[in-house]
């Protein structure tokens, strides 16, 4: 169960390619850093590159963020927020 | 070379050391990065997924130490989360634990027995109850089955009962008798309940509690109360059959002396008297039985009765008897009746004890008994009687238990036989105890207090009482007919009437008429007139140095245990025989105080 957060930024990585696809969504969670632990903002990812989709939920999980993902018709949707808005397991 | 050469020339080298230095910090960089991204658990960049100047464009050691500081803080959550979990979870335990132990507490040191078996009977666990009730040791019985540790007689009950449980019955009563692991059975009664795993029984729980005690307890109330009603019948057959062997024995006496100089004829009086003194005494017993009588005591060498005894007791027996009664043991104060009813019952005991034959050896001597004695009587000279067997013996756990009443070791035995004996000995300030040696044979030992006073010879009615009047009051024709035989014979003048009423008149009348009498002898009860206790009440207020004898055939009645309290001189009781009939009219008569006594009891 999710809590919606107030506020979701996008971040279209479509067309880049790992490792710069990792580094692109790094530096966003980094920038986004207290937005996202205190649930304010959650950051919808775009990406096609299907070897970045476990590369950056394996590194937002490791940030200590929750992430869902979803897939579209041409491109990946990975959802990151904090992990509070998503009950413990 | 022009020097502009020379210097073009020295900054393209220049240029290709720092190109390759270049290279050579890019590597570097891209080198730690990727073990940046691996201790992140990322996947290692290769150039041709970025180039060199991009990925000094993203700054990669700036991003992933930012991403690192992340990782690090969300370590120390998730650890300060985890040392909280963990502290929770202890004290979950601790408490789980402490509620575990409490229950656990409950269920193995609770009085009732508690098992839990599965639905064919085998025993899933049982609680320290059980093992101590049942005299198991730990881990004897759990996996036993139920059926292996109830009686045979039991098992179709708790086969029964657990069936109905598995039959979706969810509670009941049960009764179990166990066989505990020395063959005892042990009775238990409670609950059982069944344990439910979808629907279907997966274990039987019971809770019982060993009710050995009160069933043994109400069986033996039940016992007594049907021995209680039986000695009420008993005591009113003994009372009617005392006065009718009064007739008896006294026809028997008069027909002794009429049939003077016929030996033969005395031959068969003698041994009818006999056979009737005996009936005397079962009636004696009876009446012992139904309430417990008091003895009526009077000094009696204990050699006679201890030889007759046991050659009644041991008749058509293979039993060997050998006796050592000394010539000088001192009387004793008994009632005759009551001692022979114990000495029969130990000497029948002892032979039972020796069915392929064997000795019986009854002794008697004195003993003093001193003040540090274990014995519970009081510190004085008493005879000792030993009746050893060499039968089979007590068994050791049995040997406290012989007096109680209703122990018995035999199939047919009520019980009572040694619990009277204890009784009687204790009514005669006495005491008996046994001891036995399995295999060897069993031993009892009765003191009794020696007599005060002499042992009375037969009578020789005195001549100055001859013809001295004796008013006999008395219902039943049948001994008022032996009385005035045996009192013609005594050389008394004797009269009779049938209720304390007449006997009022008659002794004031004969007062008056200047022929007074010298004594009566009352019968204690009359039914339906006055009776001899209120009668001597009369007589005394008409003349207060009445000679009053009581006479009765319930010889456990107060006024013939301490007949001086109500007023009399003497006790006569019923069934009776001329000889003792006469001593005690003749010491009235002298003058001997109250309490004079005779008779069966």
């Amino acid at each position: 169960m999710t809590a919606p957060s107030a506020r979701t930024e996008e971040l279209d990585l479509r067309g880049q390619v790992c490792p710069a696809a990792l580094m692109h969504a790094l530096k966003k969670m980094n920038v986004l850093r207290g937005e996202l632990s205190s649930g304010t903002v959650a950051l919808r990812i775009l990406t096609e590159n299907r070897e970045s989709v476990p590369t950056i939920s394996e590194a937002a999980r490791n940030m200590g963020y929750a992430v869902a993902v979803d897939r579209e018709e041409a491109h990946y949707v990975l959802l990151v927020e904090s992990a509070g808005s998503v009950d413990r397991q | 070379m022009t020097p502009l050469v020379e210097e073009s020339e020295r900054l393209r080298r220049e240029n290709l050391r720092l190109a390759e230095e270049r290279a050579v910090f890019i590597r570097y960089i891209r080198e730690k990065v990727n073990e940046l991204l691996v201790l992140m658990l990322c996947p290692a960049m290769n150039a041709d997924a970025l180039g060199d100047m991009e990925l000094i464009g993203y700054d990669p050691i700036g991003t992933i130490a930012a991403s690192f500081s992340r990782v690090l803080d969300n370590l120390k959550e998730t650890n300060e989360r985890l040392v909280r979990e963990i502290s929770e979870r202890t004290q979950v335990e601790a408490a789980l634990t402490e509620s575990e132990d409490r229950l656990r507490d409950f269920v193995e040191n609770a009085v009732e027995l508690i098992l839990s078996v599965t639905p064919d009977g085998r025993i899933e666990y049982a609680n320290r109850a059980v093992l101590s009730t049942l005299s198991f040791a730990p881990g004897e019985v759990e996996g036993r089955s139920l059926y292996s540790i109830v009686t045979s007689g039991s098992e179709q009950g708790c086969r029964k009962a657990i069936g109905q449980m598995t039959a979706g019955r969810k509670a009941g009563r049960i009764e179990v008798e166990f066989r505990d692991n020395r063959g005892s059975s042990v009775i238990a009664e409670g609950t059982a309940t069944g344990r439910f795993e979808d629907g279907r029984c997966v274990s039987v729980r019971m809770i019982l509690q060993d009710v050995t005690a009160r069933k043994k307890f109400e069986e033996e109330m039940q016992k007594a109360e049907k021995l209680e009603s039986i000695g009420v019948l008993a005591g009113g057959i003994a009372h009617d059959f005392n006065n009718l062997l009064t007739g008896i024995l006294g026809n028997l006496s008069i027909a002794r002396i009429r049939a003077t100089g016929a030996a033969d004829v005395q031959q068969n009086l003698s041994k009818a008297e006999k056979a009737c003194l005996r009936a005397r005494d079962l009636t004696q017993q009876l009446l012992i039985f139904s309430k417990g009588g008091a003895p009526v005591r009077k000094a009696t060498s204990i050699a006679d009765i201890l030889r007759e005894s046991a050659e009644f007791s041991l008749r058509g027996s293979n039993v060997r008897c050998e006796f050592g009664l000394p010539d000088d043991l001192p009387p004793v104060d008994i009632d005759e009746g009551q001692i022979a009813q114990v000495l029969n019952n130990i000497i029948i005991n002892a032979d039972q004890a020796m069915p392929d034959g064997g000795t019986l050896r009854v002794e008697a001597r004195t003993a003093e008994v001193g003040q540090g004695d274990p014995l519970p009587i009081r510190p004085g000279r008493y005879v000792r009687v030993t009746v050893s067997d060499t039968g089979i013996g007590i068994p050791e756990e049995a040997l406290p238990r012989i007096f109680d009443p209703f122990y018995t070791t035999k199939e047919k035995g009520s019980g009572l036989g040694l619990t009277t004996a204890y009784s009687i000995l204790r009514h005669h300030d006495g005491v008996i105890t046994a001891d036995s040696e399995p295999g060897k044979g069993t031993t009892f030992f009765l003191y009794l207090p020696v007599s005060k006073g002499a042992v009375p010879r037969d009578a020789k009615p005195a001549e100055e009482s001859r013809k001295r009047r004796v008013l006999v009051m008395d219902d039943e024709e049948m001994v008022r007919e032996v009385a005035l035989d045996f009192l013609g014979h005594l050389g008394y003048e004797g009269e009779a009437v049938v209720s304390g009423e007449e006997a009022v008149v008659a002794y004031r009348g004969a007062r008056e008429a200047g022929r007074p009498y010298s004594a009566v002898i009352m019968d204690l009860t009359i039914p339906g007139g006055m009776g001899g206790k209120e009668a001597v009440l009369r007589l005394r207020d008409l003349d207060p140095h009445v000679r009053a004898i009581v006479s009765s055939g319930y010889s456990n009645d107060p006024v013939m245990a301490a007949p001086e309290k109500f007023g009399f001189r003497g006790v006569i009781a019923k069934p009776y025989r001329m000889r003792e009939f006469g001593e005690v009219i003749d010491q009235v008569l002298s003058g001997g105080g109250a309490g004079v006594r005779a008779g069966s009891a």
